[in-house]
């Protein structure tokens, strides 16, 4: 394998749905609701509208407006200053409306379990046919009437933002509790924003959607019956949904690092010619809706966790564009790596740079976990892209390539401010590629490493964690 | 003794204060339960001092790098001295 034939990234799609009625079945404030059933007016009077969703500064970094550096100069708290001139377009996706949502949700479901008020859905249709994403037979799908085929028993009511009653969500075969009305939402959530973002990744890159020819889903939902909990895959039906007719797919799980696993997965079944594009999806995270709820609320903050994002992203053979994805410095946190940052900071970025004969600092910028500090600092769960730039300058401490005062700057040369909705995947580093691949193509970026650390223990199987990682640089 | 690990310092407060006067977020078991423990964190010398050299520089030597231990230690010791151990 030689550098001058590796695969290429060829784009990535950004994508946000803003949907505050959905916020309340989030798994935070399900357990919160179930508790103090009260609480969903407290809930309702902290939402926020569409546009200062989209107003947002970090959303508009997230969909490609701005650059991450820009969120340095902008005054804090970024929820009440936000951009003025701000687009629900961008260069990497679009932000859409609830409004729209509950018609992706509608076309996405092909059993009658979602039911939504034929006015919602005229509504959402107009709203999708505006964006010149679907065609008129996928917009046919969104005004389609719910065959309620599925059992009414333990349905779920759903609300919009000012708590308007919207439909119901049936649940699947009776008795299922892998397929109850809230897992059902979870995973026709995560497979319409998925499509979303496939379709705009196929618009952008003005592809046939027929040239895919393989979809990786790297999300978090479970998708299955009784008999195979989580054994399915929402890959294929997010290519079903997006028009992607000659593909099909499969998902990879790995929690938050199962995007970089299926980016590298993508970049090798290129390299070994099998496909020619292959697309990394990773659908939004219902669950996550809300998770830093209580910490928002005591501090009288808006609920910013009311965004479900995807992104998508295309890999195809070299083709001389610029932007490479180095499969000779992939870094792998093995079962021998352990837990301490010391051993996992080494597997995922001094032993694939040094496979390249690089130093820390020969990299221009490190893409960590991207979450935004103004979502997870007021929740005690810290400045999460700030920590890792620490350790890894406190790596180059260690390997004697800067001085330990230059700890605090290594932030600023050499990563950014968290700028992802905390969707679990989603932040885990490759939404950079938004802003990374036109800055490698123009040769102001000559280089960018994505790592994710995964927390597989959470799952109950193991202690251990996981974590992948891998370079982007200039094809030369 | 309760030792914290945890990098952010207003976090680190917040924990000191749960173990010794009681969660002072009132949202987990330990709220209104005051257990008076001594806490202190990893990489304050009370603690290092008692640790192996090499097995804290392999475990903890680079997280502490990373991590703001004047403002850590602030938040710890103030914690001590607004509620001291029963």
């Amino acid at each position: 394998m030689t550098a001058t034939t590796m695969p290429t990234i060829k784009g990535i799609s950004c994508v946000i749905a803003h949907t505050p009625g959905l916020l309340q079945f989030g798994s935070k404030p399900t357990r919160e609701l179930a508790r103090d059933a009260g609480l969903i007016a407290k809930i309702r009077g902290h939402l926020r509208s569409f546009d200062d969703a989209v107003a947002y500064g970090p959303n508009q970094v997230f969909i490609g407006n701005h650059a991450p550096e820009w969120l340095w100069d902008l005054p804090e708290p970024w929820s009440r200053h936000g951009d003025e001139g701000a687009r629900a377009r961008g260069p990497a996706g679009r932000i859409v409306g609830e409004d729209s949502f509950w018609g992706l949700l509608r076309a996405a479901d092909d059993f009658g379990i979602v039911d939504i008020a034929a006015e919602r859905l005229a509504r959402a249709r107009e709203l999708l046919a505006s964006d010149g994403l679907w065609s008129d037979a996928e917009l046919e799908l969104v005004t389609k009437t719910a065959s309620k085929t599925s059992s009414a028993e333990g349905a779920i009511t759903l609300h919009a933002a000012d708590g308007s009653e919207v439909g119901h969500v049936a649940n699947g075969y009776p008795g299922d509790t892998s397929q109850t009305a809230d897992i059902l939402l979870e995973n026709l959530a995560c497979k319409a924003s998925g499509a979303l973002a496939l379709k705009e990744l196929i618009s952008q890159m003005r592809m046939d959607p027929r040239d895919v020819e393989y979809v990786l889903g790297c999300g978090e939902e479970a998708v299955g019956d009784r008999y195979q909990r989580g054994g399915g895959a929402i890959s294929k039906a997010m290519a079903e949904m997006a028009g992607c007719t000659q593909a099909t797919g499969s998902d990879v799980k790995a929690f938050c690092c199962a995007p970089v696993h299926a980016l590298v997965m993508a970049g090798a079944l290129v390299q070994s010619g099998i496909y020619k594009n292959v697309v990394v999806v990773g659908g939004a995270s219902l669950a996550k809706l809300g998770m830093k709820m209580l910490g928002h609320l005591a501090k009288d903050m808006p609920l910013l966790e009311d965004t479900l994002a995807a992104v998508a992203i295309l890999v195809g053979p070299a083709d001389g564009s610029g932007v490479r994805l180095r499969l000779d410095a992939i870094g792998r946190h093995t079962v021998m790596s352990g837990g301490a940052a010391g051993a996992i900071y080494a597997a995922l970025v001094t032993k694939p740079l040094d496979q390249l004969g690089l130093r820390i600092t020969d990299v221009d910028k490190y893409a960590v976990e991207l979450h935004n500090p103004e979502i997870t600092v007021p929740a005690g769960s810290g400045n999460v892209p700030r920590t890792n730039y620490r350790i890894i300058a406190g790596l180059a401490v260690m390997r004697g390539e800067i001085q330990r005062d230059q700890v605090e700057a290594f932030e600023r040369t050499h990563g950014m401010p968290g700028f992802v909705p905390t969707q679990g995947h989603i932040p885990a580093a490759l939404p950079y590629l938004a802003h990374a691949l036109p800055k490698i193509r123009d040769g102001s970026l000559r280089n960018a490493f994505f790592i994710a650390k995964g927390s597989l223990f959470l799952g109950k199987m193991t202690n251990m964690s996981d974590g992948m990682s891998v370079l982007v640089d200039r094809a030369a | 003794v309760v030792i914290l690990g945890a990098s952010e310092p207003a976090y680190v407060e917040m924990m000191a204060e749960t173990v010794t006067a009681g969660d002072p977020t009132y949202t987990g078991p330990l709220a209104g339960v005051s257990l008076g423990l001594p806490v202190y964190h990893i990489t304050e010398p009370e603690v290092r001092e008692r640790a192996d050299t090499s097995v804290y520089q392999d475990q903890i030597g680079l997280s502490e790098v990373a991590m703001e231990t004047e403002e850590i230690w602030k938040s710890i010791r103030a914690v001590r001295e607004r509620m001291p151990a029963e």
